[in-house]
């Protein structure tokens, strides 16, 4: 058999996923109605964390080395990034697994991983205009505590905050595959949810948690999600030990996307596409 | 021509979980695992030349899905080896689906939420079409599948035939080298099923496309079909030509008379020793209708005069079991694995 059987080019692979950003970011728009209800329902659990501290900020004053009022920015710009950083494409692959339809994703001429990415780069766009009312509140509430420290923070946290998406995509994906064997996502992405809402630093800076805590959060890369984007925005990490936070987040993107793909290529080896 | 899927003795095991039925099974499940191994494909070796038709058919868990999942790569062999276009799919599966379109009838790869135009959209950058290419597929998609009122609708609310129409379209978009269209008439009327049956031969025809395809209707194997691979429990049972199956499976030809006066039993007796020694046999009979079986050529006008001399038929029918009758009979009880002739590379 001595047939050409070219592959894309990278130019047209990147057209692919381009096209696969804009094809998912179209689908989100048809169904702007659930992450409307999804995004007020997030506002409710959020006031609730912030209504916890703020009994708390009021009685001890500030905590973690945050004044009180810098404590609720940083609450109010971790709430918007977790809101616009999508987990939305684990629970899709989840059912499309179970039902059997992954076998259509796997069958692209674009790599799997890759494909999931720009998938969930649609979604996180969707969600970044969607998620753009909670620092508009914000702003109106608190006013410029929740402005960059300079602007040279501001282009360091939007470089933090893309390498979050990664380092968040790159969590999802390895969680994703376990529904490989278990063939259902729920309680994978339940123990997923309640790992970054603990070590991320959404619900408190990182600072803020009892020594063991704080110590398990460090080892882990969710902090990288939340905690490091605004830190860096805020002006909290010190402007020389920024890049070191970069290459920090960019080396857990990498070696958790590179895990992935090892962990992915395993289960394909034993993954059964569900149905006849 | 050229080879262009070789599988060599090809087998895939699942191993599946034994569970009691009931509530009292699940809950027993919960802490003692029993596995069963399924071999849902044993030792299968066929080959496909460019622009060969092939139809697999099976009866329900042959392995007909599971070998096309292999052949595509989304599903790793568990023994021997498959190639597809030179290519060992699960190694290459990406570079691969740029070559083959598949159609999967229960699965549809459309975009759920928006309108179908968007998924041609995608697919044609996602596959790199060029303008030429996607211009005559897409066009005859249009043309022969009548898409063009379908393309503004969300896929979510196409009916299952029109959405099995887009999907075809959708998978053979790119002229694929190779089509694996399982169950590409499911859900479709006999108008839809004769269009889509058009399409695909038109497609084949203009592009050499190399088609396997899997159904149940077996009217689109007939159609579309010039080889038929047929697989029992996941082992091959026949690898041949549409006629060389006939051949071989039902070589039987029947003549079905209708009765002017009542049979009886002893002259019923008569009549099938007398038909016996014509070379035919009788397969039964009621008071007013005969059926007799003969198989070989020039038997029928012996048994014809034979029965016009003893019985007083007031009509007959001379008919040969299509292809339905003998998969069915066929499954009921499966012979020994054949090749109709020998399959070369």
């Amino acid at each position: 058999m001595s047939i050409q059987v070219a592959a894309l080019t990278p130019v047209q692979t990147l057209h692919a996923l381009l096209a696969q950003v804009g094809a998912t970011l179209q689908a989100d728009f048809a169904y702007a109605k659930s992450m409307y209800i999804s995004l007020a329902t997030t506002i409710v659990s959020y006031i609730v964390i912030f209504l916890i501290w703020g009994f708390v900020l009021k009685t001890r004053g500030g905590v973690g080395g945050y004044s009180p009022p810098e404590f609720i920015a940083y609450l109010v710009l971790a709430a918007w990034l977790s809101a616009s950083l999508s987990t939305r494409v684990e629970g899709e692959m989840a059912e499309r697994v179970r039902l059997g339809v992954v076998a259509t994703d796997l069958l692209k001429p674009v790599d799997f991983q890759q494909m999931l990415v720009a998938r969930s780069c649609g979604h996180t766009v969707f969600q970044v205009l969607v998620a753009m009312v909670i620092p508009l509140v914000g702003f109106t509430a608190l006013g410029r505590s929740l402005f960059p420290a300079s602007p040279w923070n501001a282009g360091a946290a939007l470089a933090s905050a893309a390498l979050a998406f990664l380092v968040q995509f790159s969590i999802g994906f390895l969680f994703f595959q376990a529904v490989f064997v278990v063939h259902t996502g729920y309680g994978i992405f339940q123990s997923r949810g309640m790992l970054h809402l603990v070590f991320s630093g959404l619900t408190a800076p990182i600072t803020a948690f009892p020594d063991r805590l704080r110590f398990f959060s460090e080892l882990l890369p969710f902090r990288h999600v939340i905690y490091t984007p605004v830190s860096i925005w805020l002006g909290r990490v010190p402007a020389a030990d920024v890049p070191g936070a970069l290459l920090a987040q960019a080396l857990w993107a990498a070696g958790l996307l590179l895990v992935g793909r090892w962990v992915f290529s395993v289960a394909m080896k034993y993954h059964v596409v569900q149905g006849g | 021509m050229k080879r262009v899927i070789a599988a060599e003795n090809l087998g895939r095991t699942f191993q599946r979980r034994v569970r009691a039925p009931g509530l009292w099974g699940a809950l027993k499940a919960l802490f003692n695992s029993r596995f069963e191994e399924i071999h849902a494909v044993r030792g299968l070796s066929f080959t496909v030349k460019a622009g060969e038709m092939l139809g697999l058919i099976g009866e329900n868990g042959a392995g007909k899905s599971t070998t096309v999942k292999m052949l595509t790569g989304i599903l790793v062999p568990t023994s021997g080896r498959v190639e597809v276009l030179g290519l060992e799919p699960a190694k290459n599966r990406s570079r691969l689906a740029l070559h083959i379109g598949v159609v999967f009838g229960q699965r549809p790869q459309l975009l759920w939420d928006i309108p179908v135009r968007e998924t041609f959209d995608l697919l044609r950058t996602m596959y790199a079409i060029p303008e030429s290419v996607y211009r005559r597929t897409f066009g005859e998609a249009l043309r022969r599948l009548d898409l063009e009122p379908l393309l503004r609708i969300p896929v979510r609310q196409l009916s299952l035939g029109q959405r099995m129409r887009c999907d075809l379209a959708a998978s053979l978009l790119h002229a694929p080298a190779v089509a694996f269209l399982d169950e590409p008439t499911i859900g479709l009327d006999a108008i839809a099923k004769e269009e889509v049956r058009e399409y695909i031969r038109q497609i084949q025809r203009e592009f050499g496309t190399t088609v396997v395809l899997t159904t149940h209707d077996l009217k689109d194997i007939t159609e579309l079909c010039t080889r038929l691979v047929v697989l029992h429990h996941g082992e091959l049972l026949f690898d041949g030509s549409l006629a060389g199956f006939e051949h071989k499976y039902a070589p039987d030809r029947r003549i079905i008379a209708t009765l002017e006066e009542r049979m009886t039993a002893s002259r019923a007796r008569v009549l099938s020793a007398s038909i016996r020694r014509s070379g035919g046999i009788l397969r039964s009979w009621e008071p007013y209708r005969l059926v007799i079986e003969y198989g070989e050529k020039g038997v029928a006008t012996r048994v014809l005069r034979g029965l016009l001399r003893s019985a007083s038929p007031s009509d007959f029918v001379m008919e040969r079991a299509d292809i339905e009758t003998i998969v069915r009979r066929l499954y009921r009880k499966p012979a020994t694995a054949t090749r109709d002739r020998p399959v070369k590379g």
